[in-house]
């Protein structure tokens, strides 16, 4: 084979002469396998290089101590709160921002204003009256004091939803300024306005149940990230938060029925004697809920108003937020579910509408998705979750959330309201997890809390009920991918920016991380690693790069190439077979080999004995079948002398795989051989490193190949599939199913 | 939050705000092929089931609930009539009707097959579509196409239903 080596590299030089005569114009790296050194932050000593926090890692904490009166006859909130600033940076700081989440109802709140008006087909007389006719709601803060703790009042600045508070004197690092704040402001519907906090009106009782949050003035984030991160809330983005300390106390009328973020520190004052011992018997409870409030005894708190009021008080250690959900047709109930020895309560709240689909399933939805969502990141260390019944929104806060799916008027549900119920439950409870505890910057990376609760929501589902519909598997987001870019954004974008929000910072995050694990990492080292982050991060603030850097450094995989096609482009994965070639063995020089060695100058007789691939015609004198290649068969016996030799292949095979889409993926070739017997072949996403168009492999077997098929399982989110089979499908599925309605006719 | 595009009632919708919400998109899917030796235009439709739903009750004087065990019995009526009105075929500018074969559910979607026949030669294909942008306003109706090995696709909304592709 020298000759021919020889050969080929004369041929080479000669090519090269050729291309050098023109004047070249370079390039950079584009390749897909580039590592992120531009996009990624340079690593620091809060961030470090691992993805796990520095040394110098600082957070600010921010404790609360609130006086919160609810008043449920004039739909208003008020409150009176003092706030210690612990200045944990190395910096010194001359102001404070503070987050004003209700200015964004506020009548001069700029959000309507940057919404886009389409003209609607039809109005009903209160959607047109609200949008045409109407005041608009008298909502947002009115702050009445913003002081020392000594009476002194503090200079303070409102950009609409965010507050500026001017330090009397610059807050050294390692000191705390203590101020407080009172304020009060009206609640709306939100089931009108469809905003996440604020009350249901039930038109046949006339009761109200309030589901409160993002209710006071709270601290922005300050880090050395964003440095203060007070963008504006338009109303989506939802928040960065400090975390911090508790103690709130909520007044309500003496008849509703509370629970809120931390420990009810006064249950003897606020709950009865039959309330408190139903409590601690379900507290032993580990399989099924007990009923705290029954539904009957809800039925009667709903049919009266008393005018005498009561106080929670509740203690929080270590929480970035709070909210309470309160109503007098609160049904309860609640059990204990067991997270690695140590009980954690699991609690519901709903009125009589919500049944009978809640009493079935709340409860057991939270108690599941906790011991869920601890084996893949770490044992849920707060002491309750609860779910409260809200008519048509899912929202999170720590330790409470909101969730929709409420019956027909007659008590059934579909199994489409019973699913996205269970979905919901899981989710927002899920996000106790991200970003409750894991708490990244929500203003800034909406995907950082919804992708990756969304994704082990997602695996949490699939545990409750593997047939579970979740919506957020590889091949659910295709019809997104593969819709039109005009309307698509990189998941890396802030989620003010967003197009088609749901499918940009759930969907597409979740199928993403399914894909990493189920089919590029594998089970294993994908949970390790994302454990690792969940661990490394909990109780602090991560960044996008802590997350690929951590999921890389704990995996031993360098995912840049994934990171970037998924996450930093709106590239889509389309592979396809191109042709696939059927090759004899031949002892005998082929056309090719003969035409390259004229060329050359070389005669055929000194071409070195050897075997070759072709799909010349078989000619005269040709041994037919591999085996009668003396060359090969000699070569064999005598390696293999007193050893079974291997079987000798009768067929070889050339494929050639295409790849039109722009994200780089396994290739996933399932081949079905002419006995019906089925192999998997999985090349990995590397093949595509030095070819980004087309990537040839040859096979061989001992069987004949009848067909091949990529990705059966639709795992890789390949966006166009009639592609993928060889040879190309005769009958289509659009055939076969007009045949089957024929047939049913 | 969980995900924050959905309409809630007709003509209302809040971009801004959280949701009731199964599914995460407002998005149909129709594929057409043609299938020269078929002499036809193969017709997938795909919609979300919740939003089918939606836009029915929209447009009929009797509300429906679809994909449950409370679904009409005459349903495939109803389809074929909303179909009918909201979809209409122009090949080689000359008006054409198409067959409902049937459907099927699939997950939270439903899938129309659809066919248009006796089409010997494709020169153009205008399209009309509606479906669901008159009761969703973010409604995005994808239409994709594929014809003598060639993709081309659109995306019809409320402001655009309608589009005209050469082959």
């Amino acid at each position: 084979m020298k000759k021919i080596s020889f050969a080929f590299l004369v041929l080479l030089c000669t090519a090269s002469q050729l291309i050098l005569a023109q004047t070249q114009k370079g390039h950079t790296n584009t390749n897909k396998f580039k590592q992120l050194k531009d996009e990624f932050a340079t690593p620091n000593s809060q961030h470090s290089a691992s993805g796990a926090p520095g040394t110098h890692y600082t957070q600010q904490q921010v404790d609360y101590d609130m006086d919160i009166v609810l008043d449920d006859t004039r739909q208003r909130l008020s409150g009176f709160e003092k706030i210690t600033y612990h200045n944990n940076s190395e910096d010194t700081l001359e102001y404070l921002w503070l987050q004003l989440d209700q200015n964004k109802l506020a009548k001069d709140s700029k959000s309507p204003d940057i919404e886009i008006d389409t003209v609607d087909p039809l109005y009903t007389p209160a959607t047109f009256a609200k949008k045409f006719i109407e005041a608009p709601f008298d909502g947002g803060f009115n702050i009445e004091a913003v002081q020392q703790s000594n009476g002194n009042e503090l200079s303070y600045t409102i950009n609409r939803t965010m507050m500026r508070i001017d330090l009397p004197k610059p807050l050294a690092s390692g000191k705390t300024f203590k101020f407080e704040i009172k304020w009060w402001y009206n609640i709306i519907d939100h089931t009108i306005d469809r905003t996440r906090s604020g009350y249901e009106h039930f038109e046949e009782d006339g009761n109200k149940l309030y589901v409160i949050a993002q209710f006071f003035p709270r601290l922005a984030v300050y880090d050395n990230v964003e440095g203060w991160q007070n963008m504006q809330f338009w109303g989506r983005s939802e928040f960065a938060l400090e975390f911090g300390d508790y103690k709130v106390k909520i007044t309500t009328p003496k008849d509703h029925v509370l629970n809120a973020t931390g420990v009810l520190t006064n249950p003897k004052e606020v709950l009865t004697k039959t309330q408190l011992k139903r409590l601690n018997a379900s507290k032993n409870s580990f399989d099924k809920p007990v009923m705290i409030v029954t539904q009957e005894e809800a039925e009667v708190a709903e049919k009266s108003t008393s005018k005498e009021t009561k106080t929670w008080h509740f203690n929080a250690k270590n929480v970035r937020d709070y909210a309470f959900a309160s109503s007098r047709k609160f049904i309860w109930d609640a059990m204990a579910v067991d997270i690695n020895g140590t009980a954690v309560m699991a609690y519901s709240l709903y009125p009589k509408e919500g049944n009978p689909l809640w009493e079935k399933y709340s409860t057991r939805v939270v108690a599941h998705t906790l011991k869920e969502y601890s084996k893949y990141t770490f044992d849920y260390p707060y002491h309750k979750a609860i779910s409260v019944h809200s008519k048509n929104q899912g929202m999170e806060y720590p330790q409470i959330c909101w969730n929709y799916g409420r019956p027909r008027k007659d008590g059934t549900y579909s199994d489409r309201t019973r699913d996205a119920m269970i979905g919901v439950i899981t989710h927002e409870i899920g996000h106790n997890f991200f970003p409750m505890i894991v708490n990244s910057d929500e203003r800034q990376w909406t995907w950082m809390d919804e992708g990756l609760n969304s994704f082990i929501e997602t695996l949490t589902e699939l545990a409750f009920d593997k047939d579970f519909n979740t919506g957020n598997l590889p091949k659910d987001i295709v019809p997104y991918m593969g819709g039109d870019q005009s309307n698509i954004a990189p998941i890396m974008t802030q989620g003010d920016q967003v197009y088609q929000f749901g499918p940009n910072a759930y969907t597409k995050p979740a199928a993403g991380l399914y894909l990493l694990r189920e089919t590029i990492l594998g089970q294993k080292l994908f949970d390790y690693a994302f454990r690792t982050y969940s661990r490394r991060w909990m109780f602090k603030h991560p960044t996008p790069e802590d997350f690929f850097r951590t999921m890389e450094d704990a995996s031993g995989a360098d995912l840049d190439w994934f990171w970037r096609g998924w996450f930093y482009t709106t590239d889509v994965c389309d592979i396809a077979v191109k042709e696939v070639n059927q090759f004899r063995v031949t002892d005998k020089p082929t056309k090719r080999i003969l035409s390259m060695a004229k060329e050359l100058g070389v005669p055929a007789e000194r071409i070195r004995p050897g075997l070759f691939l072709t799909t010349d015609e078989i000619s005269e004198g040709e041994p037919e079948k591999i085996e009668d290649i003396q060359l090969l068969t000699s070569y064999l016996e005598k390696k293999y002398k007193n050893k079974i030799a291997p079987e000798i292949p009768s067929y070889v095979y050339e494929i050639v795989f295409e790849k039109p889409g722009g994200l780089v993926m396994p290739i996933i070739a399932e081949i079905t051989y002419e006995d019906g017997r089925k192999k998997r072949k999985t090349y990995p996403a590397q093949i595509w490193q030095k070819n980004d168009r087309e990537v040839r492999k040859i096979i061989s077997s001992t069987k004949a190949i009848k067909s091949i098929l990529i990705d059966p399982d639709l795992e890789t989110a390949d966006v166009d599939t009639t592609n993928n089979s060889w040879p190309t499908l005769k009958k289509s599925v659009f055939d076969l199913k007009k045949e089957g309605f024929k047939t049913q006719q | 939050m969980h995900t924050s595009i959905k309409l809630v009632g007709l003509g209302l919708f809040f971009s801004l705000s959280v949701a009731f919400s199964n599914h995460k998109y407002y998005m149909s899917l129709m594929q057409i092929d043609y299938v020269q030796e078929q002499q036809a235009l193969q017709v997938t439709v795909r919609i979300f089931v919740d939003d089918l739903q939606t836009a029915l009750n929209a447009v009929g004087t009797a509300a429906v609930e679809i994909a449950t065990d409370r679904e009409p019995l005459e349903i495939e009526k109803r389809y074929r009539a909303y179909l009918n009105e909201q979809l209409s075929f122009e090949v080689n500018n000359r008006k054409k009707n198409f067959v409902y074969l049937g459907k099927e559910y699939e997950e939270n979607q439903v899938v129309f097959y659809l066919e248009i026949q006796e089409i010997d030669s494709l020169q153009s294909l205008r399209i009309k579509n509606t479906l669901l942008t008159h009761a969703l306003n973010e409604q995005e109706n994808i239409v994709k196409t594929k014809a003598y090995g060639k993709n081309k696709s659109v995306v019809l909304t409320k402001n655009k239903s309608k589009s005209l592709i050469y082959f």
